[in-house]
């Protein structure tokens, strides 16, 4: 007799892997055959975790069609087994599988439309920040403005890309039938959760490249010094307009001081 | 989080009740449709600041609940996995439940789930072992929890026991409850040849706690038909025929209709839920 693990583990090898021989004398074959019931439970699996996926990324399988999507959904189960029995989170590194896979082929914008994907699912299971106190901000003295620490919401995700993902998401949703241009652009997208539903909204690449100095616990004097060099001479970079943009697409929640300390 | 001065709808009553899916939210938000209870899926809950958390909220406010597990995997060899039942736990104690259940099943091995409810070979090793996960389960809740017969596409050779005898001894050596799945014992009768009265015969009827319908699929593999718990479709004639048995053996129990996939209208399940209260009403006035 086979220990409970062995026999488990012999089933887990034969519905994911395909590894269907070291199980086939472990089953009866009486109504149904064995190795028939090994193929109704590889179908299963193949299911369970295509549509775990498609839940996730609906924008990824209607761009690239329902067989692509199972191909790459069985592949991707086998190269990143789920290792959780809640499913919700299934599919958090598909961005880097596709990556892996399509980054030089026509489908070369996937991996960011898909990261855009998760961003929307991330926000729909984070708790929900409340917006920047703007009358707090607008009391610290000038002379300490440079010394502010600005703080990312934990319910809102900065996504950048050099296709135009949000016009593809959109475009994508049910009901959408219209053409993407995708050489018109870099997009570069919020995703926030606001009263209890998911927004998406643009920013600039100048707002962008504010937000990721300010992601590194810069000082706003530290990232506008940094902005500065990076901008080089002749191009002028706003950084009210800049920051205007972070705050009121919500990707910035709050702001710290050496001294005094304010926070939302 | 629920203060303790929150009232709530009670026990989940012995009558007919519905799934909740995440489409249908915004009906129960908006409209608070008429059905006695409802169930929920565990683990689409387990991101307590989640949107669908937020909704549960205020929609358990107007109906008795239930809790249903699909991935705790009692059978699966080893340690259960403590950071999953520690999450089962914070759920129950925010939400307040009146019934809490899990499967008779297994669904990772080597560290790797499967997300599935895969079944058990029968023998006294596997009876120890899922006995004694559900003893730890309940000790760890402070509570009694429902054990739910799954269905199955094989049987293995080791088994030694007859599947209605071995969740039986589950149910006795644990004190769990039953959640008896009626169409789970069709599609596993229809699959194994085996008569799925003697199944329902076998099942200590106090011990039941609930009670499962759903819709299944008809699969063909190399011209092979085989039944697969889909929940894509109406609960088929067969089973209401089989739960006005189990009425009959039972009695009226809190009683699903659970459907995932291909989901239709809430409409479609409220009316398959008054089919099923029609049924249970009828069996009551017979047994009167």
């Amino acid at each position: 007799m086979n220990s409970l693990r062995s026999l488990q583990e012999r089933c887990y090898r034969a519905f994911l892997l395909g590894e269907a021989e070291p199980l086939l004398p472990e089953l009866m074959s009486r109504e149904i055959p064995a190795p028939i019931s090994i193929q109704v439970y590889q179908n299963n699996a193949r299911e369970t975790y295509r549509k775990a996926l498609a839940a996730n990324y609906p924008v990824v399988e209607r761009l690239v069609g329902d067989d692509c999507f199972r191909g790459f959904a069985l592949k991707y189960m086998r190269d990143y087994p789920s290792t959780s029995g809640d499913l919700q989170r299934f599919g958090a590194t598909l961005p880097d599988f596709l990556c892996e896979h399509y980054r030089d082929s026509r489908f070369a914008y996937l991996p960011d439309v898909a990261r855009l994907e998760w961003a929307v699912e991330e926000v729909q299971l984070s708790r929900e920040s409340g917006p920047l106190d703007l009358d707090a901000l607008s009391r610290i003295e000038p002379e300490h403005y440079t010394e502010v620490r600005f703080h990312r919401s934990e319910s809102a995700r900065l996504i950048c890309s050099p296709y135009p993902i949000l016009s593809i998401w959109r475009t994508n949703q049910p009901g959408q039938e219209t053409e993407v241009d995708l050489s018109s652009g870099a997009e570069h997208v919020v995703v926030r959760r606001h009263a209890g539903s998911v927004q998406l909204n643009l920013i600039d690449s100048a707002a962008a490249s504010l937000a990721a100095h300010l992601g590194d616990a810069e000082t706003l004097e530290e990232a506008t010094a940094a902005l500065d060099s990076e901008f080089g001479d002749g191009q002028s970079f706003d950084l009210t307009t800049a920051l205007q943009q972070l705050t009121g697409t919500g990707l910035l929640s709050r702001f710290t001081l050496e001294q005094p300390t304010y926070s939302q | 989080m629920v203060s303790a001065t929150i009232e709530r709808p009670g026990p989940v009553p012995a009558a007919a009740g519905i799934g909740l899916r995440g489409p249908h939210h915004s009906q129960f938000l908006t409209d608070a449709p008429s059905v006695a209870w409802l169930e929920a899926h565990s683990e689409n809950f387990f991101a307590a600041d989640s949107i669908a958390s937020s909704a549960l909220e205020r929609i358990r406010a107007n109906y008795p609940l239930s809790l249903h597990g699909v991935g705790l995997s009692l059978g699966s060899a080893g340690p259960l996995n403590q950071e999953h039942l520690a999450k089962l736990g914070r759920l129950i104690e925010r939400f307040e439940p009146g019934l809490v259940s899990e499967h008779l099943c297994w669904g990772a091995a080597g560290g790797y789930h499967l997300n599935d409810l895969l079944p058990l070979p029968y023998t006294e090793e596997a009876l120890d072992h899922m006995a004694e996960h559900i003893a730890q389960v309940q000790d760890f809740l402070g509570r009694q929890i429902l054990v739910e017969n799954v269905s199955s596409y094989m049987e293995f050779k080791d088994s030694t026991i007859p599947e209605w005898e071995f969740l039986a001894a589950v149910s006795a050596r644990s004190g769990c409850g039953i959640l008896l799945d009626i169409n789970n014992i069709y599609v596993s009768a229809s699959n194994h040849g085996f008569r799925a009265t003697d199944y329902i015969d076998a099942i200590p009827a106090d011990k039941v706690g609930e009670i499962h319908l759903a819709g299944h699929s008809v699969q063909v593999y190399e011209d092979q038909a085989v039944l697969v718990d889909t929940h894509d479709a109406p609960v088929c004639d067969d089973v209401w025929a089989l739960f006005e048995v189990a009425l009959q053996k039972i009695g009226p129990r809190p009683t699903l209709i659970e459907w995932d996939s291909e989901l239709p209208p809430l409409t479609v399940l409220l009316n398959e839920a008054q089919r099923a209260q029609d049924m249970m009403d009828e069996a009551h006035e017979l047994a009167a």
